[in-house]
């Protein structure tokens, strides 16, 4: 890694976005999780759409994971991330 | 050449495409395709290669409009999607009073004029009408009508308040209808700069403002593609045709068992019939009639209607047809289509005397549409 170069991390969409970006995984730069969404935004555009709201928050009922914690939703875009981190990001579903 | 008859089948879990012959005898059901979204709408636009185009949602990643080839696989999202509006504070407030969907969803996507092949119309809840000049990667809004000086009398229905109905006139482009529940229908003469609400003579629903021009509850709005003027509606209440653009309405369901209903599909070779599917509106119910399961069409000069069975169930079909869920093809004998709430879609090839069913045991469908490709 070059100075002054984001961390490597992987960002994992749940099957449903696929049709969305046209992939499921992929590996980008960032180095917080807000950067790590604006440069899968920039891969698929209508990710933002799709994950966001207009303010730039995740829409209520999805869920973000960091190497399998779930990360709070106040600060979630300023989390910092290092190399290798896993995020996942969930459809929240519940009932039964 | 064409020679293959497709319907676009929108369900509540994912989009099925059934596709036949020309003569549409047996049908083979391709799908699901974008699984897991609730597909509200889909059509294939034939105005050049033909292309598919899907209205979806999902209930954590919104709406938007996809399109794409014929496979069904490859189906790209709007990178701008049509971006519903926001109720106003009166509508919010009725909405959740009487627990109205207030979902932000797109409720239809439809080919625009002929000789504007790359433009295409979609419609939304809250109701808005949105235009894209690229074949769906971006759209934007029409503020003539979005904005338009009625909208504080726009009501929110029972399906949210929609922009269900949009028919570019073939025998004039600048010419376009919409229809919005529960509002009315309007049209535009100028390309969608200035919009008219053309619902003089139609009933209003109870409660309606007595002094708007809006105030009625349209649920399907069709312009008959060779006659010009002539447009029918299936509203809430009643079946109306008009023979001047809209500018007036002759009610036209006297003889029908119900004059409540959703679906409406017209006959390009016959401008003097429409079809429909009355549902029985007591306690909220919107099924078949009596349980049977029955198409209507008028007998021509007044006479009444004929009902068409054929091939439909008869005795316990209390199934309903939701207002996208009927549509016809262009062929000789027309195709008349349906779908219902219990996952059948039916066929006629002989303009509703016989029916059959394509497909089965589907999700709950949401709409039908017709493609000859």
């Amino acid at each position: 890694m070059t100075a002054g170069s984001p961390p490597i991390v992987t960002l994992e969409l749940p099957t449903l976005l696929r049709t969305v970006a046209g992939w499921r995984r992929v590996t980008l730069g960032g180095r917080t999780i807000g950067e790590a969404l604006e440069a899968a935004f920039e891969k698929a555009p209508a990710l933002r759409h799709h994950l966001t709201e207009d303010s730039g928050e995740l829409r209520p009922h999805i869920l973000c994971m960091l190497n399998d914690a779930v990360v709070p939703r106040t600060g979630l875009r300023s989390t910092p991330l290092e190399s290798g981190d896993e995020i996942l990001i969930h459809q929240a579903i519940s009932g039964g | 050449m064409a020679d293959k008859t497709i319907l676009c089948v929108g369900t509540k879990r994912g989009l099925f495409l059934l596709e036949s012959t020309k003569q549409r005898r047996k049908w083979a059901v391709k799908g699901p395709f974008m699984k897991g979204w609730t597909v509200h709408h889909a059509m294939i636009d034939t105005r050049s290669t033909p292309r598919l185009h899907v209205a979806a949602e999902n209930f954590s990643f919104a709406a938007n409009a996809f399109s794409g080839g014929l496979s069904g696989t490859q189906l790209k999202p709007a990178e701008k999607p049509p971006a519903a509006p926001e109720l106003n504070p009166k509508s919010k407030k009725f909405a959740k009073q009487h627990g109205l969907d207030m979902t932000k969803r797109i409720w239809l996507i439809e080919p625009g004029p002929a000789n504007e092949k790359k433009v295409l119309y979609a419609g939304t809840a809250p109701a808005g009408l949105f235009r894209s000049e690229d074949r769906g990667k971006s759209w934007e809004a029409v503020p003539g009508i979005n904005q338009h000086r009625t909208r504080k009398d726009w009501s929110p229905g029972a399906g949210g308040q929609s922009l269900h109905s949009i028919q570019v006139d073939p025998h004039d482009p600048q010419r376009i209808y919409v229809a919005i529940s529960a509002a009315g229908s309007f049209r535009t003469d100028d390309g969608g700069k200035r919009w008219k609400p053309i619902n003089a003579s139609v009933a209003k629903y109870v409660g309606a403002p007595k002094e708007t021009t809006v105030g009625t509850c349209v649920h399907k709005l069709r312009v008959h593609p060779t006659e010009p003027g002539r447009l029918f509606q299936q509203n809430h209440v009643g079946v109306y045709r008009s023979d001047d653009h809209g500018d007036s309405w002759n009610r036209i369901d006297k003889g029908l068992p119900y004059d409540f209903g959703f679906g409406l599909a017209l006959n390009p070779g016959n401008p003097e019939v429409c079809y429909v599917i009355p549902l029985q509106p007591e306690g909220y119910a919107f099924r078949a009639t009596d349980g049977a399961l029955s198409v209507f069409r008028p007998n021509g000069n007044g006479r009444g209607w004929k009902r068409l069975t054929k091939g439909l169930p008869q005795k316990n079909a209390y199934v309903s047809v939701l207002r996208q869920a009927m549509s016809s093809d262009s062929l000789k004998p027309c195709g008349i289509y349906f779908g219902t709430g219990g996952g059948q879609v039916f066929a006629s090839a002989d303009e509703g005397e016989s029916w059959q069913a394509a497909a089965e045991y589907l999700p709950s469908v949401y709409s039908v549409t017709a493609a000859v490709v």
